[in-house]
C-alpha cells in the first residue's frame, strides 16, 4: 500500500516538476504512518475498558435529527430518539451507563479509529466499503432504500431509470454506493436539502433511507414515492481491535430484541413494521448474509489520480473565479468606504463587517438553499432555452458565495494598501489639478496595489483551501474527492497525501509567481524605448 | 494676481493665521519668512486649496475661495490649482512613475494633451532643469536635488501663472541646494511669478524681490535687511 502511494505521489510530483519535494513528502508520510502505528492498540481490551470506565461512549451526529438522536423539544438539554433508547438499553445490559459523543456524521469512522468514542450508533448503515474497517453488531433496524421523484415527472419508475439522471443522496451512505457509476450522484451533507433540491428541480430523484424519506420527503406535496430499491441495516460499529466489546454488544442487542424491548422502542418512534420482525429471530447465518463477502478494496490507482486531478480542477476554477469577483468588488468596497458619500461608506462598512463576521459556510448555505430557490433561476433559464446551464448552478453559487465573502477581506486589504500611500502623493496630485477620482486611479491605486499584492496572494492561497467548503452545496472539489476516495480504498493516508500534494502544487507556484511579480513591480521596470 | 483678504485659519481652536492680507503681483518673487510653526506652509496650502480656512477670502485671477463652512466651488478650485503650481519641501514625486511620467501626468490627465504631446512637454521641461539624461529614472533612483528639480518641472508642466514653493531646498544637502537654486534663479530671471517660503534670508536675497514675514499669525512687510544679520551663515537658520 505504501509502495503504491509512493509510486503515485512521486509520479505526480515529477510530472509537476516538483521532484525536489519528494523526500519531504516521503518524510511526512512516514511521520504520519508512525504516528498512526503508535496509537494504543490493545487488542480485545475494549470490553474491559468500557466496564472499567463504567460508561459506553457512543458516537453520533444530532444533525441527523428526529427520530435518531435529537434534542428534546421540551428540554433542549436532553437528548431523545430511538437510538438514545437503544444505546441506554445496550449499556444497561453491559452494566454501564451510556454517554453520547457528538461527531460529524461523515467522519464517524475515522473518529472511531482515533477512539474518540467506543462505538458508532447513528443510522450507521452496513455498507460494503465499511465492512472490514469496523466490526458490525447484529442490526437494530431494517431500513429500505426509498426512491422519490417529483409528481410531475413520470420518467423515474425504478432504480434502472436513474441511469445518468441527477440523483440526490447523503455523502457516505449506502445509497451513494449503490448509485455510484449508475446515476449522476449529487451529494448532500444534511437530510432536508436533498428533498428541497428535488422540489426545485435541481435533481430528478432522491434515494435515501425510508426513515429519512418519511420525515423529510413524503410531507412535500410536490413529491411522490417511486418505491423501495432494497433493504439495508443499521447496526452498531465497533473498532476492529475490540472484538470482545463487539460480541458483548451483539449479545446485548440479542437480549433486547428477544425480550420485546426493541419492538417497544421502535414502536414509540413509530418505526416498527413487518421488516423489523427479522430482528427478533436474527441468526448467525443472517449476519453472514448481511455482511456478505466484501470485495477487496481497490488500490489507489491511476483512476483515482485522474479523479483527484479533476477535483483539483474544480478547486482551481472555483477559487480563480471567486477571486476574480473578490478583487474588483473589494476595490469598490474599499473606495466606497474611504471616499464614498457617507451613506455609501456606511453601507460598504456594514457589508465588510457582516461578511467577515459570519462563517462563509453559513453564507454559502443561505445563498444556495435559502435565497436562490426564490429566484427561480432554473425556470428562467429553461424559458430561454438555456436549461443546460442550470446544471452549473452549484458551481455558480460557489464562485459568487466565496467571491462575495472574500470581497470583504480584499476590501480591508486594499483599504490598508490605500492608507499606506503617503498623503503627500495625494496632495501633489491634487495640487496639479487632478480630480479625486483621477488622483485615485493614476496615483494612489497603482501604489496601493503594490502594498496589497502580498496580502492578495495570501488571500488567494487561503481561498484555494477555503474552497473545500463548497461541498456543502454539492460541488465535488478536491477535498470532497479525497473523502470519497478514502472510503473507497479504506484508508485516509494515500488519498490525504495525494490531496495535500495537489493543494501544494497549486498554491506553491502561485506564491512563486506573486513573489516574482512583486519583485518586478518593486525593481527595475523595463526602460521606455528611447525616442 | 493673488489676493488674500483677512484669511483666518485655526487648527482645533488654535489660531494659526489671524487675518492675513497679501497682494502678489504678476512677475517677480515674493519671499515668505517666519519662525517655525508660524503657519507659512499652512498659508501656501490654503492658497492651493489643500487646506480649508475659517474666514476671509483668497482670489487668484477671477477665481475665489471663501473661508467658512460652505463648500468650495469645484471650478474655482480647479482654476486656482491650475493657476498655481506647488513645490513641496519633501518633493512628493509620484513614486511609481519615472521622472518624465511625473512631469507628463498632469498635462495628459488634466490638460488632456495627447500622450506624445505630454511627453514632449515633459522632456522640454526636464531639459530646462538639466535632467534630460535622468528622464527614465524612478524617484528613488534620483538624488534629493534631482527629485526637487523634477518636482519643479512637474509644477511648471501645467503652465501655471505662479509657482508656490514651500522650502524647496531645506530637505537637501548643502551641496545639492545650489542646483535647485540655479533653476529658481533662472525662473526668476525669466519673470516667473513665485511665492517662496524659506528659512534662509540669503536665499530670499539671492532671488531678489519682496520679502514678507509671518509672525504671530499676521504678515509684516519687510525687506531682507530687517531679518537676521546678513553675515550669518544661511544654513544656521535651518532649525529654528
Ligand atoms: N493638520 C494639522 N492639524 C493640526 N495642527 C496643524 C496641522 N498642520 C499644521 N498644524 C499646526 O499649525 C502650525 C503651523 O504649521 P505650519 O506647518 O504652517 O508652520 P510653518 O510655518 O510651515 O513651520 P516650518 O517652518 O517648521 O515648516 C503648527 O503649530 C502646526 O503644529
Ligand atoms: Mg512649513
Amino acid at each position: 500500500m505504501l509502495g503504491e502511494i509512493h509510486r503515485v505521489v512521486s509520479a505526480l510530483l515529477r510530472r509537476l516538476g516538483l521532484a525536489a519535494l519528494l523526500p519531504w513528502v516521503v518524510a511526512l508520510a512516514s511521520a504520519l504512518l508512525f504516528a498512526g502505528c503508535s496509537a494504543p492498540a490493545a487488542k480485545g481490551g475494549g470490553l474491559a475498558r468500557v466496564k472499567k470506565a463504567g460508561v459506553l461512549r457512543w458516537g453520533g451526529d444530532v444533525q441527523g435529527g428526529e427520530p435518531y438522536v435529537y434534542a428534546d423539544p421540551k428540554d433542549p438539554n436532553r437528548l431523545v430518539g430511538f437510538e438514545v433508547e437503544i444505546a441506554a438499553a445496550v449499556a444497561r445490559e453491559l452494566g454501564v451507563r451510556a454517554e453520547f459523543v457528538q461527531n460529524d456524521w461523515s467522519h464517524l469512522v475515522p473518529s472511531l479509529e482515533r477512539r474518540t468514542f467506543d462505538v458508532i450508533l447513528n443510522g450507521f448503515e452496513v455498507t460494503p466499503s465499511r465492512i472490514g474497517k469496523v466490526v458490525y453488531s447484529r442490526p437494530y433496524y431494517v431500513f429500505a432504500e426509498r426512491l422519490m421523484a417529483r409528481k410531475g415527472d413520470p420518467s423515474i419508475v425504478d432504480f434502472a431509470s436513474l441511469r445518468g439522471r441527477k440523483t440526490g443522496t447523503l455523502a457516505g451512505s449506502l445509497a451513494f454506493e449503490l448509485l455510484r457509476g449508475h446515476a449522476d450522484v449529487v451529494m448532500y451533507e444534511g437530510t432536508e436539502e436533498p428533498y428541497q433540491d428535488l422540489v426545485t428541480g435541481r435533481t430528478d430523484a432522491v434515494l435515501l433511507d425510508d426513515i429519512i424519506a418519511a420525515r423529510y420527503g413524503v410531507p412535500k406535496p410536490e413529491l411522490r414515492v417511486v418505491g423501495d430499491v432494497r433493504d439495508g441495516y443499521y447496526a452498531v460499529g465497533v473498532h476492529p481491535d475490540d472484538a470482545d466489546l463487539a460480541a458483548a454488544i451483539d449479545a446485548a442487542l440479542g437480549r433486547i430484541s428477544k425480550s420485546g424491548e426493541l419492538e417497544q422502542i421502535l414502536t414509540r418512534s413509530s418505526l416498527w413494521n413487518e421488516r423489523q420482525a427479522r430482528l427478533v429471530a436474527w441468526s448467525d447465518a443472517d449476519q453472514d448474509q448481511m455482511l456478505g463477502k466484501p470485495p477487496p478494496p481497490p488500490p489507489l490507482g491511476r483512476g483515482h489520480v485522474w479523479l483527484f486531478v479533476k477535483g483539483a480542477g474544480v478547486t482551481l476554477v472555483v477559487s480563480t473565479l471567486a477571486m476574480g469577483l473578490a478583487i474588483p468588488m473589494g476595490m469598490l468596497l474599499a473606495l466606497a468606504r474611504l471616499h464614498g458619500p457617507r451613506p455609501l461608506a456606511r453601507l460598504a462598512g456594514a457589508y465588510v463587517e457582516i461578511y467577515r463576521g459570519t462563517p462563509v459556510l453559513l453564507q454559502l448555505y443561505v445563498l444556495y438553499y435559502g435565497l436562490l430557490p426564490y429566484l427561480h433561476l432554473r425556470q428562467h433559464l429553461e424559458a430561454r432555452g438555456l436549461g443546460a446551464l442550470a446544471a452549473l448552478e452549484p458551481l455558480f453559487v460557489a464562485c459568487v458565495g466565496l467571491g462575495m465573502n472574500y470581497a470583504a477581506y480584499e476590501a480591508e486589504t486594499y483599504r490598508a494598501g490605500i492608507q499606506a500611500v503617503p498623503k503627500g502623493q495625494t496632495e501633489a496630485a491634487l495640487s496639479l489639478g487632478l480630480s479625486l477620482p483621477q488622483t485615485l486611479r493614476r496615483v494612489v491605486l497603482p501604489q496601493a496595489f503594490r502594498h496589497s499584492l502580498p496580502n492578495v496572494t495570501n488571500d488567494f492561497i487561503a481561498l484555494l483551501k477555503d474552497s473545500s467548503l463548497v461541498s456543502v452545496i454539492t460541488v465535488v472539489e478536491l477535498t470532497k474527492q479525497m473523502t470519497i476516495t478514502a472510503v473507497d480504498v479504506r484508508g485516509w493516508l494515500g488519498p490525504g497525501l495525494l490531496c495535500a500534494a495537489l493543494y501544494f502544487a497549486m498554491s506553491y507556484p502561485l506564491g512563486r509567481v506573486a513573489r516574482r511579480l512583486e519583485a518586478k513591480l518593486e525593481g527595475q521596470r523595463p526602460k521606455a524605448a528611447a525616442p | 494676481m493673488i489676493t488674500l483678504r483677512g484669511v483666518k485659519k485655526t487648527f482645533d481652536g488654535r489660531v494659526i493665521l489671524r487675518g492675513v492680507d497679501l497682494e502678489i503681483d504678476e512677475g517677480g518673487v515674493t519671499s515668505l519668512l517666519g519662525p517655525s510653526g508660524s503657519g507659512k506652509s499652512t498659508l501656501l496650502r490654503c492658497i492651493n486649496g489643500l487646506e480649508r480656512f475659517d474666514e476671509g477670502s483668497i482670489a487668484v485671477g477671477d477665481a475665489v475661495y471663501r473661508g467658512g463652512g460652505h463648500p468650495d466651488d469645484p471650478r474655482a478650485v480647479a482654476a486656482i490649482r491650475r493657476a498655481c503650481g506647488m513645490v513641496f519641501q519633501q518633493f512628493h514625486l509620484f513614486a511609481h512613475l519615472t521622472a518624465e511620467e511625473n512631469v507628463a501626468l498632469a498635462p495628459e490627465v488634466v490638460a488632456k494633451l495627447s500622450r506624445a504631446a505630454a511627453r514632449d512637454r515633459a522632456r522640454d521641461l526636464l531639459e530646462k532643469v538639466g535632467l534630460s539624461s535622468r528622464a527614465h529614472a524612478l524617484p528613488r533612483e534620483l538624488s534629493g536635488g534631482e527629485q526637487q528639480r523634477v518636482a519643479i518641472a512637474r509644477a511648471l508642466a501645467m503652465e501655471p501663472r505662479a509657482l508656490l514653493l514651500d522650502e524647496p531646498t531645506s530637505a537637501l544637502d548643502p551641496e545639492r541646494k545650489g542646483e535647485v537654486m540655479d533653476v529658481l534663479a533662472a525662473l526668476a530671471e525669466a519673470g516667473t511669478t513665485m511665492v517662496l517660503v524659506t528659512h534662509e534670508p540669503a536665499f530670499a536675497r539671492a532671488l531678489g524681490g519682496r520679502v514678507v514675514v509671518l509672525r504671530d499669525g499676521a504678515l509684516a512687510a519687510s525687506d531682507a535687511r530687517s531679518e537676521p544679520s546678513p553675515h550669518r551663515d544661511p544654513d544656521a537658520d535651518e532649525h529654528d
